[in-house]
């Protein structure tokens, strides 16, 4: 009997196509998803790269070679021309976790500090090398800020050799010297200044997974929606005089009432128990936290039209969410991404979301210049949703 | 002549390469029960859908008061109700909160909607059970249940698809009484249902359906009379060769039809068994002799006599008249549970 119950349950496996899909597809998705993000930990593995934003002031040559240095040290300078501060304002935006700035009088301080350490003269000059962190990833950061300071040391230590070989004809095999000073800031703090708050764990987690989870409830919406259509009542709710949209946004407002508790719940948690500092607008991060739950929504929607039953949907739905959750960057920071799928960050809602909330939450910024992010959040919801209203219907 | 509330002109409907209905034609009077009968996948609940608008039709036209389903317009949404064969409620929601959410889906409010529900939890029999959990609900409760919220807006035209299906006696004697009363006010019906006795006793005009298309569209007087003679059946073991003797008994004057239908193990055979049974010359074999004659009386004796001289014993005999069951059998060659 038990074979027969099993026989049964296999034809009834192997004619639900989707199902198959998603038995065997998922686990090839996620393999790759995952074999791609944690790659590098292989013994062929290639190592981390971080992009750095630099512009290059300086007029002598050690500019460049600091450049050509940091390329050897595992980060990847990408060349600001537009200057100082254009490279503080995209800074200020979180497009890189480090930006450096070399100031025009680099090279000539930098072999003044030389000669003056070479003839013991006890004057102190000091090369100084401008370094902006994005606090939103400290992580990154502190990893980029280490290998930069490889990288001058480095720079220093082929200057230092280079006048010793010309007075002495002579110099070290290698060297590194310490007489280049990185001025680190985090982009929403002055120079020089004591930090505001220290950072803590809630402060970096606490957005990641609050996008994460939200989005969550895009399952709740899809559930609901293959439920009412295998029991019957959709059929009814579309026999009576209420149009699609009223159905969808009827359930989308359910949902999302649920989706702002869960939020509060979230902030709540990470305030009391994980230490993290609301510094932003209360104002700001609702507004975040409501075209979150929007986006949210209306991919369960969107979703729901595209699977007949919860077995497939449930598939669709844990596919979309660990996939989307990983290369967004909500649940490590993007930059430990390989970065091919860092490329593919931006596909996601969430990444527009997890910026906006870093935004508010991290870098100090204000709830308007964050808004271009929550506008591609809206851009991704409204999407959903025209698309889950041409797809929705009884059949 | 009234207009008619609801006419189904050269209606289809595709999925892919299967054409489910195949330009179905009917019209339904203000006022009457129709019956629409169809034995499962005959293109019942896709017709009704497509009534109700939740379906598009591929081809043809519904219109319900003149004016057409497919642009769902809000006076034809209120204008009809719906009682699906699922069971469309919510089974978290109390039989109570349920009608009330189906009012307000159709705007009633307050007064007027508790209003409305008392009167419908009274017209199914449930204002006992009204703050109870459907989930808790028997199945024929649930039934009822779902007949009041298709009512719930006051409809023109009810459609009722299957709406005894599982049901217990008591439920269904509720059905049948909502049903007629609604009638009797002067709602008009559409009534699937798998229950032959049920749609001629309730429907006044019946649509009969197969394969995708409307075999037959009468009133029940007419396509029973349309049958010809009654049904004899006698429970005889017939000879081992049948054929002579139903021969013999088709030669009687003003008999139109005869067959013998073994039965193995309680069970009628198929019809191919029966073949070969009739063929092989095997012993005696326990059936029923069904023979259709117009007028049975007079043909009853001679019957007999043929039954006698063969040696076959009568074990029971009956005298039915046509129903709508044979009505359907002639038509689609199937009963309607098959």
């Amino acid at each position: 009997m038990i074979l027969q119950i099993a026989r049964k349950d296999l034809k009834v496996i192997l004619r639900d196509r989707s199902s198959l899909i998603f038995i065997f597809a998922l686990p090839l998705v996620f393999m790759g998803v995952f074999g791609a993000a944690f790659g590098r930990s292989g013994e062929n593995a290639k190592p981390m790269v971080v992009s750095v934003l630099v512009f290059n002031g300086d007029k002598g040559k050690h500019g460049k070679e600091l450049i050509e240095a940091m390329r050897t040290v595992g980060l990847k300078p990408e060349l600001d021309t537009q200057g100082s501060t254009t490279l503080t304002e995209r800074m200020k935006k979180g497009e890189k976790p480090l930006g450096v700035i070399i100031p025009e009088d680099f090279s000539q301080k930098l072999d003044t500090a030389t000669t003056n350490a070479l003839d013991r003269t006890g004057k102190i000059v000091e090369a100084r090398v401008q370094v902006l962190v994005d606090p939103a990833v400290p992580q990154v950061a502190g990893m980029a800020q280490g290998a930069l300071s490889g990288a001058t040391r480095s720079v220093a230590g082929t200057v230092f050799a280079r006048q010793l070989e010309a007075r002495f004809g002579t110099s070290p095999a290698s060297g590194s010297q310490d007489i280049i000073a990185l001025d680190i800031k985090k982009t929403n703090e002055g120079l020089g200044t004591e930090l505001k708050k220290p950072r803590s764990v809630g402060d970096t987690m606490i957005p990641g997974l609050a996008v994460y989870f939200v989005f969550f409830l895009a399952n709740g919406v899809a559930a609901t929606l293959i439920t009412e259509r295998e029991q019957g009542t959709l059929r009814r709710m579309l026999s009576a005089p209420v149009s699609r949209f009223q159905i969808l946004a009827g359930k989308m407002l359910a949902r999302g009432l649920m989706g702002i508790l869960q939020t509060i719940e979230m902030f709540t948690f990470g305030v009391l128990f994980m230490g993290l500092h609301l510094s932003g607008s209360i104002f700001g991060i609702t507004v975040i936290a409501l075209t979150t739950i929007f986006a949210a929504t209306t991919l369960g929607m969107l979703i729901a039209t595209m699977g007949k039953t919860l077995e497939q949907i449930q598939g669709m739905i844990t596919l979309v969410m660990v996939v989307m959750g990983l290369i967004s960057g909500c649940l490590m920071p993007r930059e430990f991404l390989p970065e091919t799928l860092q490329k593919f960050s931006y596909v996601t809602p969430h990444a527009w979301a997890l910026t906006a909330y870093q935004d508010i939450l991290l870098r100090d910024r204000s709830l308007l210049s964050t808004l271009p992010n929550l506008m591609m959040v809206m851009l991704f919801g409204t999407g959903f949703l025209v698309l889950a209203l041409r797809r929705f219907r009884y059949e | 002549m009234t207009p008619s509330l609801v006419s189904v002109e050269k209606v289809k409907k595709r999925y892919g390469d299967l054409e489910a209905v195949k330009g179905v034609s009917f019209e339904i009077q203000r006022g009457e029960i129709f019956g629409l009968l169809g034995s499962n996948g005959a293109g019942k609940t896709t017709t009704i859908s497509m009534i109700s608008g939740t379906l598009s039709p591929s081809e043809g036209q519904v219109t319900i008061a003149g004016e057409d389903v497919s642009r769902g317009s809000l006076s034809v949404k209120r204008a009809v109700g719906v009682t699906p064969q699922d069971l469309a409620i919510y089974p978290r929601l109390t039989g109570r909160e349920n009608l009330e959410f189906f009012g307000t889906l159709y705007g009633l409010k307050s007064t007027k909607l508790s209003r409305r529900v008392d009167e419908m939890l009274a017209l199914v029999g449930l204002t006992e059970s009204a703050s109870r959990m459907a989930e808790e609900y028997s199945g024929g409760m649930k039934r009822r249940l779902n007949l009041a919220a298709g009512l719930m807006h006051s409809p023109q035209i009810l459609l009722l698809d299957e709406p005894t299906v599982g049901v217990d006696p008591q439920s269904r004697n509720h059905i049948f009484e909502g049903v007629r009363e609604l009638n009797g006010r002067g709602l008009t019906l559409l009534y699937t249902s798998h229950y032959m006795e049920e749609v001629q006793a309730l429907c006044d005009r019946v649509g009969i359906m197969d394969g995708g298309e409307l075999v037959a569209c009468d009133t029940v007087k007419n396509l029973i009379a349309g049958m010809g003679g009654s049904v004899i059946e006698i429970g005889t073991d017939a000879p081992a060769n049948t054929e002579p003797l139903l021969q013999e008994l088709r030669a009687i004057s003003s008999v139109q039809e005869v067959e013998f239908i073994p039965i193995r193990g309680g069970e009628e055979t198929e019809k191919s068994d029966k073949d070969v049974l009739f063929a092989s010359g095997h012993s005696p074999m326990f059936g029923t002799l069904r023979l259709r004659a117009g007028q049975p009386n007079q043909i009853l004796a001679a019957v007999i006599n043929l039954l006698n001289r063969e040696n076959a014993p009568i074990h029971h005999l009956d005298i039915k008249e046509p129903n709508l069951e044979d009505v359907f059998l002639k038509l689609t060659g199937k009963s309607l549970r098959d």
